[in-house]
């Protein structure tokens, strides 16, 4: 009875308010609130809101969060996104609809630098841009390839949602998510290249890139060095132990900062804005995550992860059926929100009865976040859906019917995820990070 | 000078202000994190008290920042439905919006981070011996700066003329 | 928290108290305090309810005390030192060699004036139920053993998040390194740090055996767990009630004691099987001295920890 209510009020007031228009972490924040209020007095419900709000957020991995943010902030100013594109040019460069599979490749180059699909969309998508117009690209094709392989970089590490994820469920090792992220990250970029090929085969067969002479493409592969080490420093560090995530994320600020100097790609005024956009993003991605812990406590409080839980066992009797519900709630919630905010909500709520299957913390996430990153590129609300077509001036009419395809293959590519434990858990699992 | 331009000079220091605290606390915190690495692998004695500062320090920059994000109107919202709306409609929702951040900030940042700091005020930490309930007293302090920046945001969809900001902060 | 009272409450219509821990199932500990809950619903024949919330879903032992003292939680399991920004008094038990042994551990926590000085805080709070061992503290390093405070000069020790212990460290002239207990196992093994102090069990539950394969029994401290309700909660209890409580949670304190030291001898069983080497010819007088200015130093800042440690001379007699 109490979690009924609890459910009822909370998910009430927060869905009245998020379509209302008041912010997310706010929206969290009063629902949060009111519902702690149906149970307790005003100044315990004021005390304890106020209370999970700040002890929410003191972390020092959450740390990391703002740091890679900094970090990738850096790095769009220029100078790296280049010369990935360069490499991945050089990659991609023999095979129809070559400049397509240059994006995919560039925003997984750029993905595991950073963790930031919008960063990767708006500096690869927008550095290819012109000139796949030039070589006759259709726009919509190109806007879509480039949406639909924006946000690999969430899962290929290393990537701040892994870390919000491992925060709220409970501290899953940060160093087996980011190696778990990997396979299915790379299978997403795969699955954006499958489909382009199929469609530039059929309607563009001559639009391979000119042959790049070994030495050519030696230089550029060099010119690309210094980025492409900044993997084996943050990641191989994290992951072998050497430093935390958090540790690693500060060296990558300090990397990205000396590798800017040395491009010259950073003048003062580009170093005061790249602060800027960091408070900016800090304080709104903590923010959320304060206001989601008010939500976790309040939750647990009246029981509600417990009553969903039994609720769904009970009426649902295969694990199978289950899993493809909370696929389907995941995707429907893809639509109108953005990562974090999704896996903040639905991590408390999802990760018991996933748990209750049998299913790995670790491989949970990666469902979890590979179905935020289809998220991001559906309408009405969807981050690289924006900026993507904002870089390349196509509508969002446009690139729709064209996206369907993708949608389709990475809606094929999530089931695999969700029922082949493997794709995630393999790789940590080689270099025991299992525990 | 109108009230427009005290507004607008208003906005322009409170916004300079939370960016300065913010930013410099960003760039402490890496710089103390980096720090943390360099005594353990190059001095051989990891210094002990950078984590628990920088734990700290993270609550006070995500408040701060936080705050400096609502002046701003960069918090992340669903406004699609807002956006299909008449004008009129628009503005009441807009402003329904920035009165219930107003509320919600003085309930329960200035409110409960008061009682919060009140209550924590004689719990030492382990290392430096820093009061937690100086560290809390973070959440009222930007509790009032989100408050201020709501109001401002109000008067804004009141007025419906967008200030200008006195100087280019963001 | 409800406004209901003990006398109040029916099978129908109990009195609910909400206990929050954060320790997991498996626990020893942890099972004391269902079979507490448990307890109480059978002896009031369900007039009173115990809701647990384990796990630390609440959060952590300090936050949880917070609402405890809002009236938000009726019950927690706190260790005893983490009382001591209510009750300064409480500082005493994170205090070194404050019990010459074992024997006197118990003897002292048994007696009636300990029962008294836990029931002493009512305008704190806070009520002490009862306490539970959490056996002695000792250093454990990758290998090498601490016999005197000399072996410890200049070692980065981790130990738990309290004053008092990063203060004992620095006493005996090691670094003091504050860290979670999840991320000691890989510190020691790169090692970040060179050694860590807790009871036996974490060389198992833990697995820190497989890296720190010596265990020095310093016993420097033993730091009860304590199992408190709110004043608010103990005032809704008619008498007979908080007396079924205190019953009940003294029956729990009894069982756990034999769970506690089977669960100690099965570690230190498991743990020589592992390699670990136990150090027995410790210089506990050495220590004792060494670490006397920490406890001088509380008794000069608190009149509190002075009045508790002479309940437990004269009550260790
Ligand atoms: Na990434
Ligand atoms: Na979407």
């Amino acid at each position: 009875m109490e979690a009924l209510l609890a459910v009822a009020v909370l998910f009430g007031v927060f869905f009245v308010l998020l379509f209302a228009g008041v912010p997310i972490s706010v929206s969290l924040g009063i629902a949060s609130f009111l519902t702690a209020l149906v149970f307790l007095s005003f100044e315990e419900s004021t005390y304890v809101v106020g209370q999970q709000m700040n002890v929410g957020i003191e972390s020092f991995s959450l740390l990391a969060v703002p740091l890679f943010i900094f970090a990738g902030n850096i790095m769009n100013n220029g100078g790296i996104a280049r010369r990935l594109v360069d490499l991945a040019l050089v990659l991609a460069g023999r095979v129809p609809g070559a400049l397509a599979h240059t994006n995919v490749l560039g925003n997984m180059l750029f993905g595991s630098l950073s963790g930031s699909a919008v960063a990767a969309a708006a500096a690869i998508g927008g550095t290819l841009h012109k000139r796949q117009k030039e070589e006759g690209y259709d726009p919509a094709f190109s806007t879509a390839v480039n949406i639909a392989s924006a946000s690999t970089g969430l899962l290929i590490p290393p990537t701040t949602a892994a870390i919000v994820y491992s925060t709220v469920a409970g501290g899953v090792s940060i160093s087996a998510l980011f190696m778990a992220g990997y396979v299915p990250g790379i299978l997403m970029g795969v699955v954006v290249m499958v489909v382009a090929w199929l469609y530039a085969r059929r309607r563009m067969a001559g639009a391979t890139s000119p042959r790049v002479g070994l030495g050519e493409g030696l230089r550029v592969f060099l010119r690309a060095v210094p980025s492409l080490l900044l993997v084996i420093v943050v990641v191989g560090g994290i992951v072998a132990g050497v430093f935390t995530a958090t540790e690693g994320a500060a060296a990558a600020v300090l990397y990205c900062l000396v590798l800017s100097l040395i491009y010259r790609s950073l003048s003062w005024a580009d170093l005061k804005q790249v602060v800027t956009s960091t408070v900016v993003a800090t304080g709104v991605v903590m923010f959320l995550i304060s206001a989601s812990s008010a939500m976790s406590w309040v939750m647990a409080y009246t029981g509600i992860p417990t009553a969903i839980t039994d609720a769904l066992l009970s009426t649902a009797d295969s694990k199978a059926i289950i899993l493809l519900l909370m696929v389907a709630i995941l995707l429907v919630v893809g639509t109108f929100m953005d990562i974090t905010p999704a896996i903040l909500i639905f991590t408390p709520i999802f990760l018991p009865i996933a748990t209750e299957l049998g299913m790995h913390p670790v491989h949970f996430g990666m469902m979890l976040i590979l179905a935020m990153c289809i998220g991001t590129m559906t309408p009405p609300v969807g981050s690289v859906l924006f900026v993507a077509t904002g870089v390349s001036g196509v509508t969002i009419e446009q690139v729709v019917p064209r996206l369907l395809p993708y949608f389709a293959g990475l809606v094929v590519l999530l089931l695999a995820v969700t029922f082949i434990p493997a794709l995630s858990l393999q790789l940590p699992e080689w270099l025991g990070l299992l525990g | 000078m109108t009230t427009h331009d005290r507004i607008a000079r208003v906005r322009g220091v409170l916004g300079a202000v939370l960016l300065a605290t913010a930013g410099t606390l960003l760039v402490l915190m890496t710089f103390l994190v980096l720090y943390q690495v360099f005594t353990r692998y190059v001095l051989g004695a990891p210094a002990a008290f950078t984590e628990e500062l920088v734990r700290y320090a993270l609550i006070w920059t995500s408040f701060v920042s936080a705050a400096y994000a609502f002046l701003h109107r960069k918090h992340m919202a669903l406004v699609l439905v807002r956006d299909r709306l008449p004008g009129r409609a628009r503005r009441g929702f807009l402003l329904g919006a920035d009165v219930l951040v107003l509320l919600f900030a003085v309930v329960v940042l200035v409110v409960g981070g008061t009682m919060l700091a009140l209550a924590a005020r004689h719990d030492y930490s382990a290392l430096l011996g820093i009061s937690r309930g100086l560290v809390y007293a973070i959440a009222p302090v930007s509790g009032l700066a989100i408050a201020l920046a709501q109001v401002l945001n109000i008067w804004e969809d009141v007025t419906g003329e967008p200030v200008v900001e006195a100087e280019g902060t963001d | 928290g409800g406004s209901t009272t003990s006398t109040e409450a029916t099978a129908e219509d109990p009195l609910v108290l909400r206990f929050a821990h954060n320790l997991n199932d498996r626990h020893v500990t942890s099972q004391a305090l269902t079979a507490f809950a448990e307890d109480v619903e059978e002896r009031s024949d369900g007039r009173i309810t115990v809701r647990m919330y384990g796990n630390g879903q609440l959060g952590s032992e300090t936050t949880v005390l917070g609402q405890l003292n809002q009236g938000i939680v009726d019950m927690t399991r706190v260790s005893a030192p983490g009382l001591a920004n209510y009750d300064p008094g409480y500082h005493a038990f994170g205090l070194p060699y404050v019990f010459a042994s074992e024997e006197e551990y118990y003897q002292v926590m048994d007696s009636p004036e300990m029962a008294e000085f836990f029931r002493s805080t009512v305008d704190q709070g806070f009520v002490g139920l009862t306490y539970y061992t959490s056996g002695a503290r000792s250093f454990y390093t990758a290998d090498t053993p601490v016999r005197t405070p000399e072996d410890l000069r200049g070692l980065k020790v981790r130990v738990q998040d309290m004053r008092s212990q990063t203060e004992l460290m620095a006493e005996l002239g090691a670094a003091p390194i504050v860290m979670a207990l999840g991320d000691t196992y890989t510190s020691l093994q790169t090692g970040l740090i060179d050694g860590a102090e807790s009871n036996e069990t974490v060389l198992t539950q833990s697995a820190h055996g497989e890296v720190a394969k010596s265990f020095s029994l310093t016993e420097h401290t033993r730091i009860p767990d304590m199992l408190v309700i709110s004043s608010d909660a103990w005032q809704r209890l008619s008498p007979q009630d908080q007396e079924l409580l205190v019953d009940a949670a003294r029956r729990s304190t009894e069982d756990h004691k034999v769970a506690w030291a089977q669960s100690i001898e099965e570690a230190v069983t498991e743990a020589e099987a592992m390699g670990v080497e136990f150090v027995t010819d410790v210089d506990l007088e050495a220590f004792r001295e060494a670490t006397r200015p920490v406890v001088e130093r509380y008794v000069a800042e608190h009149p509190e920890v002075a009045e508790l440690l002479s309940v437990i001379e004269a009550a260790g007699e």
